[in-house]
């Protein structure tokens, strides 16, 4: 795992060195959540910026 | 109601064919389900897979999948489906996924080994990938009696909710909830899927209780949620980055070939800036290409890219706080061809209605020449011009800002502006296309 780690960080440091992109920011999706939702699970699973719906909860009426 | 900010594609209903983004995942998602996948609190969990295992030398995964699964249509979940699936599948990297993966075997109903020929990749790794679907499951029989077509206009499979009408293709898709699904049955017992292409309309759905989530708002929409106090605002916390590449930096001819070309707009990007009119701050800097919530993302990087004392520009990029202040905010209140009050745009009855109004060109196209006007904007003039590409540059004085985000007043260029500027059109069209979220 070290290795593989090692590796990783040395391609990306290339990258830099080599000034082969221009990097601009991590990217936040921004999702507006209404009234309505007592529980979104938008970030529930890690990576994915889709809600987990089984576990989505509406607000009691 | 979800409102989405793009086309709901049949293809995305299908996970051969679906395009290698994490956008289709939203429908993927919701649609099917995968031996081992991203579950709540869990990179990767179980999911049809009840267990699996790997062989020391990691050339062979046994696979063993719960028992009592069902597709919706009540046939069961076998390692029938799950071979068909995974030899099925067309999409990116799937001629050298199979080129590596020697035999599928079954050994039993329910388990299901997946022997790779080389380890060139951990094979769970790749089969609940972002970017591969070869591991989600889709139901061989019914599959075999509808076809390919006919899959994707009425999936069928064993996710918590089910895709009961497709209302209008690719606009809108209403799924019912499962409640045989084997992890729970879901709380919300019916979930619609909408297309609305728009930002300013996916926020007016929130806002008046239509919607209860709407994907992807970025500078003026996401500040008109974060200031409604019974909304909520949530940035995504997904592996996705923007970057600038240099495609032509190969090219010996080429000046992007000159790495002192590319560090000069490493200089010159005020990311900072960027981060605070386009996503209000909620997407730090980047200084590689790799997202920091990734494994193995090279931490602190980039300090070679980010300019030293005296070499960036004095306020490259980046409006005052003054400037800032002055910024006119996108609204539901537009100007109809720069004259007379603030009105309400009308909304159509659905959203198709409104993206197709809105991607056509304005009814009564503005003025231009004789519709010199200037916006008074907090007791000063400032005048306004719509540029191609739907962007907009104020101006007082000298005075030029160019904003980053989409703005929906069709205001008319001024004399001076078009003095200014010769090349800008009056205004005209207007792109309603928003970016992928991945």
């Amino acid at each position: 795992m070290a290795k593989r780690e090692a590796l990783l960080h040395q391609i990306q440091q290339l990258t830099i060195d080599r000034v082969m992109f221009a990097p601009i920011m991590d990217y936040r999706t921004l999702r507006g959540v209404g009234p309505r939702l007592a529980e979104h699970t938008l970030d529930s699973m890690p990576l994915v910026p889709f809600p987990s719906l089984e576990d989505m909860k509406l607000k009691s009426p | 109601m979800i409102a989405w900010h793009v086309t709901i594609a049949p293809s995305w209903f299908d996970p051969s064919t679906a395009p290698p983004q994490i956008t289709p995942f939203g429908m993927l998602y919701a649609l099917h389900d995968a031996l081992v996948r991203p579950l709540p609190g869990q990179k990767m969990g179980n999911a049809l897979a009840e267990s699996w295992t790997e062989s020391p030398d990691g050339l062979r995964y046994e696979f063993k999948l719960r028992r009592g699964l069902k597709f919706h249509n009540g046939d069961p979940v076998t390692t029938e489906d799950v071979k068909f699936s995974f030899e099925r599948y067309k999409g990116a990297g799937s001629t050298e996924l199979q080129a590596h993966v020697r035999q599928v075997e079954i050994v039993d109903p329910l388990t299901h080994p997946l022997p790779p020929e080389g380890a060139v990749a951990r094979l769970h790794d790749v089969l609940r990938n972002d970017r591969h679907r070869g591991g989600l499951v889709v139901p061989k029989k019914y599959l075999t009696q509808v076809g390919d077509d006919g899959f994707r206009k009425h999936p069928d499979r064993r996710r918590p909710v089910s895709s009961s009408s497709a209302t209008s293709p690719g606009v809108e898709v209403v799924l019912e909830a499962y409640p045989g699904y084997w992890r729970r049955a879901p709380n919300v017992k019916r979930v619609v899927m909408k297309s609305v292409p728009e930002g300013t309309s996916r926020v007016a759905m929130l806002k008046n209780g239509e919607a209860d989530i709407a994907y992807a708002l970025d500078g003026e929409d996401a500040e008109n949620v974060r200031r409604d106090p019974r909304l909520s605002l949530v940035p995504s916390k997904h592996a996705s980055i923007y970057w600038i590449e240099f495609g032509d930096q190969w090219d010996p001819k080429s000046p992007w070939a000159d790495k002192r070309m590319r560090l000069a707009v490493n200089y010159a990007l005020n990311r900072k800036a960027i981060n605070e009119v386009a996503c209000l701050g909620f997407c730090p800097p980047a200084w590689v290409i790799v997202p920091r919530v990734m494994d193995f993302a090279l931490p602190d990087a980039g300090r070679a890219l980010r300019p030293h004392q005296g070499q960036a520009a004095p306020r490259r990029g980046r409006l005052s706080q003054r400037d800032r202040r002055r910024r006119v905010r996108a609204d539901a209140a537009v100007l109809h061809g720069g004259r007379g009050r603030a009105e309400r745009s009308e909304r159509g009855r659905h959203p198709a209605e409104d993206a197709h109004r809105w991607s056509a060109p304005p009814s009564s196209p503005p003025g231009g020449e004789e519709a010199a006007r200037a916006v008074p904007r907090r007791g000063r003039e400032l005048g306004q011009c719509r540029q191609p590409r739907g962007s907009v540059h104020l101006f007082q004085g000298q005075l030029r800002l160019r904003r980053l985000s989409r703005h929906r007043r069709p205001l008319p260029c001024s004399r001076r502006a078009s003095a200014t500027w010769p090349s800008a059109r009056p205004c005209s069209t207007r792109s309603s296309s928003s970016p992928s979220i991945g």
